[in-house]
């Protein structure tokens, strides 16, 4: 599965998706942090308080980018 | 962070014991659900882990549990209040804007004309006030009481997801005397943030927003918590950041520590700073499930609790961590010495 495959499948284990990678994400706080450390676990990356913005996780497309970058 | 360590004075600083009180009431997740809280009692543990926490009595304020947390530290010291030099109060929850609950409490133990303040420091208010307490110490005072109390629970809406299941009251007291140098509490820092200022914060009732009926009738006294996300992880990192340069100012790492006594925000913080630490469950003090968060006074609280339990004995070295609103963070690294596990011995 792609990276975006992944991510999408795992944001979809804690929240409703659209089928629209840029649709917004509407996750409350407490569902923002579980996904937060479930990317850590799952792509091994580091996710520090400051890159919790809409800019890394408004959307899908925006967290698929997110980590790819991170892992870079 | 620079760190403050008493040997560089030639001077050493322990703390001679130490004291807790917890309010009688307990509260249970089901009580907040029944008194209109949005989450389940199951998603309020699951989310923090939280089964328990004490509130006070309707006629109990701040003062009153510091009072009660400093008399059990100095009667298991056998030191009188009338000796202790100086009285430090870390608290976000006084009885009054003015004066401190300090002077409240240093007028019921007695101790004469000896100085008393209160600092704000969140829920680093114990290390803040531990900080004070040590420099005083080092440049001549012979005993003072650092002593964290707060009352959340005046403060909550428990209407709010994010807030309604996480706070709990209680005080936290040590006294802090001379010691022998190196040993003891060996070194403190501190690191402060104003970047989160309103991260965590009560809007109302300061000089910037006073206290009105639209503010009343709009919750703005309750805690608010805007930024959740960045309160979470910035609460591990602030714990991770002091710790991390602390342990390096004494040429130590999280291996050389035998128990770490964190502030406990919630449960899931605290595992993620043990996993991000590199530090197993038998190395960590938590007490979050039956407390909950006592914001500045949970560290001192849970200090308390390790050495009365022993989990924390002579020789032990302890690593004291708080993170909290501000942000403030901090980090102490204690010697349990033979003086203090005697008197967590005593009631």
């Amino acid at each position: 599965m792609s990276l975006e495959g992944d991510v999408r499948a795992l944001v979809a284990d804690h929240a409703v998706v659209s089928d629209d990678d840029a649709a917004p994400l509407d996750l409350d706080s407490l569902t923002l942090v579980t996904i937060v450390e479930a990317l850590e676990d799952r792509f091994a990356i580091r996710i520090l308080a400051r890159e919790v913005v809409p800019a890394n996780f408004a959307t899908l497309a925006a967290v698929a980018a997110f980590v790819r970058a991170r892992r870079a | 962070m620079k760190v403050f360590m008493p040997s560089a004075l030639g001077r050493g600083v322990r703390i001679r014991a130490t004291g807790s009180r917890l309010p009688d009431r307990v509260v249970t997740n089901a009580d907040l659900v029944a008194a209109g809280a949005p989450l389940t009692a199951d998603e309020m543990f699951r989310l923090s882990g939280i089964e328990t926490r004490r509130w006070v009595a309707d006629s109990e304020a701040t003062s009153d549990l510091a009072v009660a947390a400093c008399r059990h530290a100095l009667a298991r010291a056998h030191v009188a209040a009338a000796d202790v030099d100086r009285l430090v109060l870390g608290t976000v929850s006084p009885d009054h804007v003015s004066p401190s609950a300090a002077c409240i409490v240093q007028h019921a133990l007695g101790m004469g004309h000896a100085p008393a303040f209160d600092l704000t420091a969140s829920c680093s208010g114990f290390l803040y006030a531990l900080d004070v307490a040590a420099r005083a110490v080092a440049t001549g005072d012979r005993h003072v009481l650092a002593v964290a109390a707060d009352v959340r629970s005046r403060f909550l809406d428990l209407t709010d997801r994010a807030t309604c299941a996480l706070f709990g009251d209680g005080a936290g007291a040590a006294l802090v005397s001379e010691g022998p140098v190196g040993a003891g509490l060996v070194a403190i820092g501190l690191i402060a943030d104003g970047s989160g200022s309103k991260s965590v914060y009560v809007p109302a009732g300061g000089s910037r927003e006073p206290a009105s009926a639209a503010t009343v009738a709009a919750r703005r006294h309750a805690i608010r918590m805007e930024e959740g996300p960045q309160v979470y992880l910035s609460a591990i990192e602030g714990m991770l950041e002091t710790a991390e340069a602390l342990l390096a100012a004494v040429g130590m790492t999280f291996a050389d520590v035998d128990l770490v006594v964190p502030h406990q925000p919630n449960r899931r913080i605290l595992d993620r700073l043990a996993k991000l630490a590199g530090i197993g469950p038998e190395k960590i003090f938590v007490n979050v499930d039956r407390i909950g968060n006592v914001s500045g006074a949970t560290c001192a609280i849970a200090l308390d609790e390790a050495l009365t339990s022993g989990r924390a004995r002579a020789g032990t070295r302890v690593l004291l961590l708080a993170a909290g609103a501000g942000y403030t963070s901090g980090a102490a690294l204690l010697v349990v010495d033979d003086a203090l596990e005697a008197a967590s011995t005593r009631p």
